[in-house]
């Protein structure tokens, strides 16, 4: 029945209302800080001189006081507020012609209303005009306003202001004015924060489903919660927990994860209460945050997952469990914080404690192929001094110790290790894988048998990858993707990211070495969206570079290569890292300048053998140096060079290797020198690195 | 204002006017329940008293005014002579002097009043006559406030008739209310009488009854729908009726009613009416006792087909509960293997555990079978599956734990076509023979051993398992699948698309995934159509996300966007290999955009697709890969080294159990080898005409069709002849014709009117039409 119209419309229709004699209600209603008492004061200005104007205002803190609105109402009239309701309705009808401005009408008390009522059923036939400013907050006077339909119930104008745009106080100051069922339901909304159930945020309100979905209804009405699904804005959400107390909200959202739990919410929305909430001390928790953790990192959400797991160190745990949370928060934070990460795992490290043996494993797993020699090494030498390691903890330790010290080339600050050598012949598993490692670098043909026992068990990561290795440089290709696609799997089920990434370049280079450069160029890009560019380590990224320039050179991007050496400063290199980098350099070298790239390749092997690393299967440099003197016109030093490496190859002793070896000698012999020698070796890119498989060529 | 009603009240008010006018006052009153009218029939009135120029005054009795001296007649006076209506709304809530009054002004003025049944107040009767509403309908508001002014056993009854929703019986209510049945009795005649009880069934109004709720506070609510439920249990009540209770109510739970919960979600699941269960088997879960684990494990069953991941979840909870190391790894086994395959992470995680202590516990069959659905979480992952191929080298088929495990490992062996396709396949066969046929319903197990055996090449197997068992809607998936692979297209369409009509069983994402196959190895475009309008936009899943680009590829072809199709396919078909499914027989996309790249002349690219395409057949050895990559490799490639591919093609496939693949390559070889070998050509036709027809392909059998009526018409015409008409459809004239070959015109004109009557067309323009040649 009621009729919306303008506020400029309202003007016209009053003044119409009171020259028909006829009466009308006019209800202005708009949330609070909407402007109800500007857009009233502007109705009232408009009212004419022989008009009677009575403005009254109506209060919250009132609104329990029995006939307070009335009482100011005929005071104005001059009239007693204590007489029969049927007098004091003809006292306002015999003042006509007459506007009653009644502000905030929503906080009138129930004997104003029953007269207000009462009034309005009188004024049909009077030039009585009745201006109502409400808020839509759904208070009881608000209902019992609420026109009926009634054969005398006056035309009834409304209308509507627009809610103002959100802010915090006002927001602060309308949830004072709130009941206290709406503000129970807007905590637990925040509480729950944007994407909750609907039946925790009722249960957490105390509300059902009646209440609840009319209390929603205001708060949508007020702008508070969105329209098209109950959910909060972020600044609604922030002002209200804003206005509760540090323990309010402690307690609230304590009691939001039980419900919680008890209605086995999901793991998204659990984990998002479970965030804000004080510590549970309960198992369920901490395995909720790291489940949520586990599938937020997967989707590459990891500074999430790290928030998440941050919180869940916050739970009661053992130590072992504690440090089942740290190194799956190290793997997190290798994106943000490489550095956090490394030391969470220094600190499982560190840990003693009964059934720590697998989880300081781990750790030192982790750690070994992050490459950060002296963090790592200093770490396991001091979990190695823990009295009570298991002897196979104790023999796993030790392999990953030593080859943290290869990889590094520096055994320790005081230039002795401190750590017994590995036994030999080393029966523990990654030992062998080690042991292994550091005999194929050394040339030694033993490796071979030796790393092939070591991948036997499906154990650590890192001297898995090590024996993987060896045997690609052994040209036992098949057998190293098996063993890398076994770690690929392993990894991902331990989450442990670097090792992920380790296996991904590693089958890169095997695919290589294959000559399936479409499948290498895959695995390097999937190396590098498992671990993105800024939490490589120096060696990891020199490697990458040099993978990468072999498959840019070998698509003829010579350019793209040159920008990609560009792109990596090479100063701070050192060790192994320094090796490869020149590597990749010679590359680029060889192809656009060849006389200059043997320096270069020389100066890499230098490095190379400094580690102690002299097998030729490892880096072709002695090979690609060769080309660069043939270029130069030094055929001596070439055939020096070639020579080397075919005595090298044998005795390595892989027959894969020792085959392509001598394939490649002819090759590189045949390099011609001066201006021929570019085309020469671009011409011979793709073949050169690309080596054709043993059986396929 | 809502329009005048009109009807037989109104006529009778009409007339009463006319009276009125005339100067013969009357008093009519107006009687009905809440809301069937009364008021606005008033308001018409006064609107068409006013227009017959009656002077109308209004007024309104009211609840809080009943005790007002002439409260209503104040609204009225002075009451001015000559022709006067006075309509009075609730006069029931009128003071009897105002009554008295109004009685007294009837006798020279229409005095037209509304009464409603049911307030109080009711039982009035002013003289005159009386109209009666019946109840026209509810508004909250309206509702409440009726309710407001009732006696306290009306209202309790009210609140009752509400909670007790659909089973509002007398019995219930007078036990719910604690009232002596003649009071309620009472009651419940008075709601009738307010018009708040739907006359044919005794129970309320819809929106009475949410109107009755809103009026009850949470406390009220929660203890009501908690009384009912104990209520209704205690009468042996259906286990549906009273979980409606239990899961109203958030008070404590009685002991039985964990149980109650879950045998309604148990007849809600059999009656395929899984949110019902979905809500019952939460309020379950919400009640803490030694029960909550068993609910949590049936919770993420019933809701495993639509929310895996939240399944996962659930299970993940309920394996916190379970105190034992057997009990968790039974729990784990509830949900079914394909259960598994959302998310890989969480479910490394979940099982991991559990898998770990069954192995510690030393029980090798439990492990395995946790073990079979790690492994199918991994079935969209590269390196799983090449891991899970290694695995299956290293097992026996010695139980039924290991051959859960083999069939899973099998699957994804045959997914990611890194072994010989034989050898996946006779395990497959062998493993399908512990299937029993008629398993009560269709065992995924084998459903996923259909699958192996058709990405191998070997869906006979298969098709007489599947005809073998009882005929269900699950099957119908699997069956069309075999006969795709069969190469009995009309069968697998038929199949496929009864299966997508089907409402009763909705297909889940593994089906979508079969039916999408089906759909691109028919080369149905319907199909397609139908399952990509059955499917959400996004895929959540990249698995389903990747095949649904491959038919949107098709669905662009189909529409004559051949650019757009090409790309669709290449970016899905890379999708697919990174998920590791490289399986050529399932997945042929290559073969399809080598097919587009060679329309877009783009032979470079086609050629290195096709033989990519080729190298993974052969790694995987299945005839019907083989043979179909060696089909396009020679259909790009040209003169013998061509013809010889397409012929080791055939040789192949005569060995592959899907013959229309075999059919293909006739026809490729028919055209080819028609310029020079006609009869041979004719042959291969023929060939591919007749396999098309048995296979139900109507498309390739048209197409054979055509270029055989031109091979068998053609061979009809001489050599010359041949010449005379290849020149004549390319628009040369006859005297170019004669001139090119040598001969007289009228040579030419005798050739040509000979390969007319021979042909059996009329004139030239109708010559390439009927050898269908490209001359």
């Amino acid at each position: 029945m009621s009729k919306r119209i303008s506020e400029h419309q309202l003007v016209t229709e009053l003044a119409g209302s009171l020259c028909r004699d006829s009466g009308a209600v006019f209800e202005v209603t708009g949330p609070p800080e909407s402007g109800r008492t500007a857009a009233l004061k502007r109705i009232a200005d408009h009212v004419s001189g022989g008009t009677r104007l009575i403005a009254v205002r109506a209060s919250a803190f009132e609104s329990d006081v029995d006939s307070t609105v009335l009482a100011q109402v005929m005071a104005d009239l001059g009239a007693d507020p204590d007489r029969p309701t049927a007098e004091l309705c003809r006292v306002l009808l015999d003042a006509a012609p007459l506007v009653l401005v009644l502000d905030d009408a929503q906080w009138m008390d129930e004997s104003s209303i029953r007269w207000l009522r009462a009034l309005l059923r009188r004024i049909h036939r009077a030039p009585v005009a009745v201006v109502l400013a409400t808020t839509g907050l759904g208070t009881a006077a608000e209902d019992a306003l609420a026109e009926d339909d009634s054969v005398t119930t006056p035309p009834w104008y409304v209308v509507a202001l627009p809610p103002p745009a959100p802010d915090e106080d006002r927001i602060a100051r309308t949830l004072h004015v709130m009941s206290e069922q709406d503000v129970r339901l807007l905590r637990a909304m925040a509480v729950c924060g944007g994407q909750f159930e609907r039946s925790l945020v009722r249960g957490l309100a105390g509300l059902d489903g009646v209440h609840a979905d009319r209390a929603m209804t205001r708060l949508r009405g007020l702008g508070l919660v969105t329209a098209d699904e109950p959910r909060l804005t972020d600044g609604v959400a922030r002002a209200v927990l804003g206005a509760m107390s540090g323990d309010q909200r402690a307690d609230l959202r304590s009691e939001a994860v039980l419900l919680g739990h008890q209605a086995a919410l999901g793991f998204e929305r659990m984990s998002t209460i479970l965030a804000e909430a004080p510590p549970v001390g309960a198992t369920w928790a901490r395995l909720v945050l790291q489940r949520q953790a586990r599938v937020l990192a997967d989707a590459g959400r990891t500074v999430e997952a790290a928030r998440l797991l941050i919180r869940a160190l916050g739970e009661t745990a053992d130590e072992a469990t504690r440090a089942d949370v740290l190194i799956q928060l190290a793997q997190c934070e290798l994106d943000h914080a490489p550095e956090a990460a490394d030391r969470r795992l220094v600190e499982v490290l560190h840990t003693t404690g009964p059934a720590m043996s697998g989880p300081r494993l781990r750790a030192a797993d982790v750690l070994a192929c992050r490459e950060r020699s002296g963090v790592s090494r200093r770490a396991i030498e001091i979990a190695l001094a823990h009295p009570d390691l298991t002897e196979s903890e104790r023999e796993a330790l030790k392999g990953l110790y030593w080859y943290v010290v290869s990889v590094a080339g520096e055994p320790g600050e005081l230039g002795v290790p401190v750590v017994p050598s590995l036994p030999d012949p080393p029966a523990d598993p990654v030992c062998r894988g080690v042991a292994a490692w550091r005999l194929a670098c050394a040339g030694s043909g033993d490796a071979v048998a030796l790393a092939t026992s070591a991948l036997a068990v499906r154990g650590p990561l890192t001297p898995r990858l090590a024996a993987a290795d060896v045997l690609s440089w052994a040209a036992e290709h098949d057998k190293a993707l098996a063993a890398v696609d076994a770690v690929l799997v392993d990894g991902r089920r331990c989450g442990s990211r670097v090792a992920v990434a380790e296996a991904m370049l590693l089958r890169c280079s095997v695919r290589l070495r294959q000559g399936r450069v479409v499948e290498a160029a895959e695995d390097l890009a999937r190396a590098e969206a498992e671990l993105p560019r800024g939490c490589r380590t120096p060696l990891f990224s020199a490697r990458h570079l040099a993978l990468e320039v072999v498959l840019l050179l070998a698509a003829g991007l010579v350019d793209d290569a040159r920008a990609a050496l560009v792109r990596e400063p090479i100063d701070a290199a050192q060790g192994l890292t320094y090796a490869w980098r020149l590597f990749a350099g010679g590359l680029v070298a060889l192809v656009t300048e060849p006389a200059t790239a043997a320096v270069t390749f020389v100066e890499c092997g230098r490095c190379l053998r400094d580690h102690g690393i002299v097998n030729p299967s490892v880096l072709p440099w002695r090979f690609l140096a060769a080309m660069g003197w043939r270029a130069a016109g030094e055929v001596a030093r070439a055939d020096a060079l070639i020579a080397e490496t075919c005595d090298l190859a044998v005795r390595w002793g892989a027959p894969g290797f020792l085959r392509e070896t001598r394939k490649l000698a002819d090759l590189v012999r045949a390099m011609p020198s001066g201006s021929a020698a570019g085309e020469f070796s671009a011409g011979l890119f793709p073949r050169l690195l690309a080596r054709p498989a043993p059986g396929r060529s | 204002m809502t329009e005048a009603p009109h009807g037989p009240g109104m006529d009778h008010l009409t007339q009463a006017l006319r009276s009125a006018a005339s100067g013969t006052g009357t008093f009519v009153t107006v009687r009905g329940p809440m809301g069937a009218g009364k008021s606005a029939l008033l308001r018409a009135l006064a609107v068409q008293a006013d227009g017959a120029g009656a002077v109308v005054l209004r007024a309104s009795g009211a609840y809080a005014e009943r005790d007002w001296d002439l409260g209503v007649a104040d609204q009225l006076r002075p009451v001015p002579a000559g022709f006067v209506v006075i309509v009075v709304d609730d006069l029931q809530w009128a003071d009897d002097s105002s009554v008295r009054w109004l009685a007294d002004v009837a006798e020279r003025a229409l005095v037209v009043a509304a009464v409603r049944d049911g307030a109080p107040g009711s039982g009035i009767t002013p003289p005159g006559t009386v109209v009666c509403l019946p109840s026209a309908g509810w508004s909250q508001r309206r509702v409440v406030e009726c309710l407001r002014r009732q006696p306290g056993p009306v209202r309790g009854v009210a609140q009752a008739m509400a909670v007790l929703g659909d089973q509002a019986e007398i019995g219930l209510i007078t036990a719910l209310t604690g009232l002596d049945d003649a009071t309620a009795g009472t009651a419940v005649r008075t709601l009738r009488a307010l018009g708040l009880v739907t006359a044919q069934q005794d129970l309320l109004d819809p929106v009475v009854q949410d109107a009755v709720l809103a009026t009850m506070t949470a406390l009220e609510h929660d203890a009501g729908h908690a009384a009912a439920a104990v209520l209704l249990h205690d009468r042996g009540c259906p286990a549906g009726h009273v979980a409606e209770h239990l899961v109203a109510t958030r008070s404590a739970l009685p002991e039985w009613a964990v149980e109650v919960l879950r045998t309604a979600a148990d007849t809600a699941l059999r009656r395929g009416q899984q949110p019902a269960a979905l809500t019952y088997l939460r309020r379950a879960v919400a009640e803490p006792g030694p029960r909550r684990a068993a609910a949590l494990v049936e919770l993420a069953v019933a809701e495993c087909t639509t929310d895996g991941s939240l399944a996962l979840h659930h299970i993940s909870y309920a394996l916190q509960l379970l105190e034992t190391p057997r009990e968790r790894a039974a729990a784990v086994l509830r949900l079914p293997v394909t259960a598994a395959g959302t998310t890989l992470p969480l479910v490394r995680d979940v099982f991991g555990d559990v898998e770990q202590e069954v192995r510690r516990l030393g029980d090798h069959d439990l492990a395995l079978r946790i073990e079979a659905r790690m492994r199918y979480a991994g079935h969209a992952d590269l390196s799983e599956l090449i891991d899970a191929t290694t695995r299956l080298g290293e097992l026996e088929n010695t139980g039924a734990a290991q051959r859960e495990l083999l069939t899973v490992l099998s699957h994804s062996a045959a997914l990611v076509a890194r072994t010989s396709a034989k050898d996946v396949a006779a395990l497959a066969d062998r493993l399908l023979d512990h299937v029993p046929p008629s398993a009560g319903q269709a065992d995924e197990m084998a459903q996923l051993l259909v699958k192996t055996l058709c990405a191998a090449d070997s869906p006979l197997r298969a098709a007489t398992w599947t005809l073998a068992a009882e005929d269900q809607a699950s099957l119908r998936v699997s069956r069309a699948l075999v006969a795709v692979h069969l190469g009995e297209v009309a069968e697998a369409r038929l199949l496929a698309k009864t299966a997508l009509a089907d409402e009763r069983a909705p297909v889940g994402p593994d089906a979508v995934l079969a039916l999408a196959v089906v759909a691109l190895k028919a080369q149905d475009e319907e199909l397609s159509g139908l399952l990509l309008s059955s499917l959400p936009a996004e895929a959540d899943d990249p698995c389903t996300a990747a095949v649904v680009d491959v038919l949107r590829g098709a669905d662009a072809v189909a529409r004559g966007d051949v650019r757009d199709g090409l790309r669709f396919l290449t970016d899905a078909g890379h999708q697919l290999d990174r998920l590791g499914w490289r399986n050529v027989v399932l997945f042929p996309w290559r073969t399809t955009a080598a097919g587009l790249h060679r329309q877009l002349e783009n032979t470079c690219a086609a050629r290195i697709l096709a033989e990519e395409d080729h190298e993974r057949a052969v790694e995987w050895g299945a005839p019907a890969g083989v043979g179909r990559t060696l089909r396009v490799l020679g259909g790009l490639t040209e003169g013998v080294g061509g013809v010889n591919l397409l012929h080791a093609a055939e040789d192949v496939l005569s060995a592959s159990a899907d013959r229309l693949e075999l059919a293909r390559t006739h026809l490729a070889l028919g055209l080819r080898l028609r310029e020079q070998y006609e009869q041979t050509a004719a042959r291969h036709l023929r060939r591919c005409h007749d396999i098309a027809a048995e296979c139900g392909d109507q498309r390739l059998v048209r197409q054979a069709g055509t270029h055989l009526r031109g091979e068998v018409r053609r061979a009809a015409l001489t050599r010359t002849e041949r010449k005379v008409v290849a020149l004549a459809v390319t628009g040369r004239s006859n005297q170019d014709i004669a001139h090119a070959l040598s001969v007289s015109i009228r040579a030419v004109e005798k050739h040509l009117t000979n390969s007319y009557r021979k042909l059996g067309v009329l004139r030239r323009s109708e010559l390439a039409g009927a050898l269908n040649h490209p001359f």
